[in-house]
């Protein structure tokens, strides 16, 4: 659960017994949060997502709109509209005729983590560089540098080898670096 | 809850001007209040109004048994009611879950060994001292066939009443809910069938109304993602 919960859960309280006010602070608080959210999902679809995050983004709020009352109190507001925003994806994937993109079950199972909304713009950014990285380069990034966990768990989650891992790793940030300079190289720095 | 036309006049607005900003505004000024527990009060309405079709039906069409009383005075059909009213309050709790959005059938849909097992447990009682002949004819009962064909059949307008239902929530699991609302519709159905329904043993029970609402929950499952997208 979000540290975010227990406050949109309180606006949420308010915004569904009809309070305009809590519901426009929901709405953006919302948005805040799903931007991230909904580019992390795009990304593990193979999507840059530019062209189609902010309809994604629209879509979901007016499906919050509309399915405001499907809100159970004893559920986490973001772990909600989390689920909804992964299945205006997997719509908007089928809309357009798309079906062969999964969302992987660890994306979903990562959706229950959301970064804090005070986090979105570096998570963004890196998000932008690491999208420009093939899925073999990306991914080994993403579960060692972004998500922590060792060489071996990193292998397992991405069904590498763990000798494939360190060199998608190695190859990857030598290829950010070579793109993007200290930016990238400042990435690896932090989160390595 | 929002208007369906002001969210279908929205999408095309919002579509060629809005920005993100702009649509919450038109959210906000649309807001009004709603009911948390909209789904569990829907979902009780449209489980009257099955049960309403479904004795409708067994009345019309196959008939009631004329000696229930006597049955329930014995006790030979207190295991069938049983069963099919413990099936109906579990498959009703899992469809609201399923209702909403993030809930997966796969770990829900463990409530269904609940009632499974209570019937289990009362054929295991049935079966005691038996030998396998008597089991094997009580199983095989000749009723088995109009089991298998009146509970799912009667069940197909029960069924669109809560896929109804589940159009206005937010399933995010659109098989498992077109599933649960299967399993539902027959569990439902089964309550008034119970009534027609010659044979009483739980042995009979535990074999074929599990079946019939497999059949009905596997059908729910294979016409969900058409019925139910939202």
């Amino acid at each position: 659960m979000s540290t975010r919960d227990p406050e949109l859960a309180s606006i949420m309280a308010a915004a569904q017994a009809g309070d305009a006010k809590a519901y426009r602070r929901l709405l953006d608080g919302l948005s805040v949060h799903l931007k991230p959210h909904i580019r992390r999902l795009l990304a593990g679809m193979g999507s840059n997502g530019a062209a189609e995050l902010d309809d994604i983004l629209q879509e979901t709020l007016i499906a919050v709109h509309g399915r405001l009352h499907t809100y159970d109190p004893t559920y986490p507001v973001t772990a909600w509209v989390n689920a909804i925003a992964r299945y205006k994806v997997v719509d908007h994937f089928r809309a357009v005729g798309d079906n062969r993109r999964k969302i992987p079950i660890e994306t979903v199972e990562s959706l229950m983590s959301e970064p804090e909304a005070e986090q979105a713009d570096a998570a963004r950014d890196v998000q932008r560089l690491l999208a420009t990285l093939p899925a073999n380069l990306r991914r080994p990034i993403e579960e060692v540098k972004l998500r922590g966990l060792s060489i071996a768990e990193a292998a397992h989650a991405v069904g590498m080898s763990q000798a494939a891992v360190k060199v998608g790793i190695h190859r990857g940030m030598k290829r950010l670096i070579a793109r993007f300079g200290i930016g990238a190289a400042s990435m690896a720095g932090n989160n390595g | 809850m929002a208007d369906g036309s002001f969210l279908a006049a929205l999408r095309h607005d919002w579509r060629q001007f809005l920005d993100t900003d702009q649509l919450i505004d038109r959210l906000v000024a649309d807001h009004r209040p709603v009911d948390p527990r909209w789904i569990e009060r829907a979902s009780l309405m449209a489980a009257l109004a099955a049960l309403g079709v479904a004795i409708v039906l067994v009345a019309t069409i196959i008939g009631f048994r004329s000696d229930i009383p006597a049955a329930v005075m014995e006790g030979r059909i207190v295991a069938k009611y049983g069963f099919v009213i413990l099936s109906s309050l579990v498959a009703g709790l899992v469809y609201c879950r399923m209702a909403r959005p993030g809930r997966q059938l796969k770990f829900i849909g463990l409530a269904y060994l609940l009632p499974l097992g209570f019937i289990g447990a009362a054929a295991g009682l049935a079966a005691s001292g038996q030998g396998l002949a008597d089991i094997g004819l009580k199983i095989a009962d000749p009723n088995w066939r109009f089991c298998l064909i009146f509970v799912p059949s009667f069940a197909i307008i029960p069924f669109f009443l809560f896929a109804a239902v589940l159009k206005r929530a937010a399933p995010t699991d659109l098989k498992g809910a077109g599933f649960a609302a299967g399993i539902l519709a027959t569990s439902v159905v089964s309550l008034a069938y119970a009534s027609h329904c010659p044979a009483d043993s739980p042995l009979f029970v535990t074999v074929w109304y599990p079946l019939a609402y497999l059949i009905g929950g596997l059908a729910g499952r294979t016409v969900a993602p058409r019925v139910l997208r939202w």
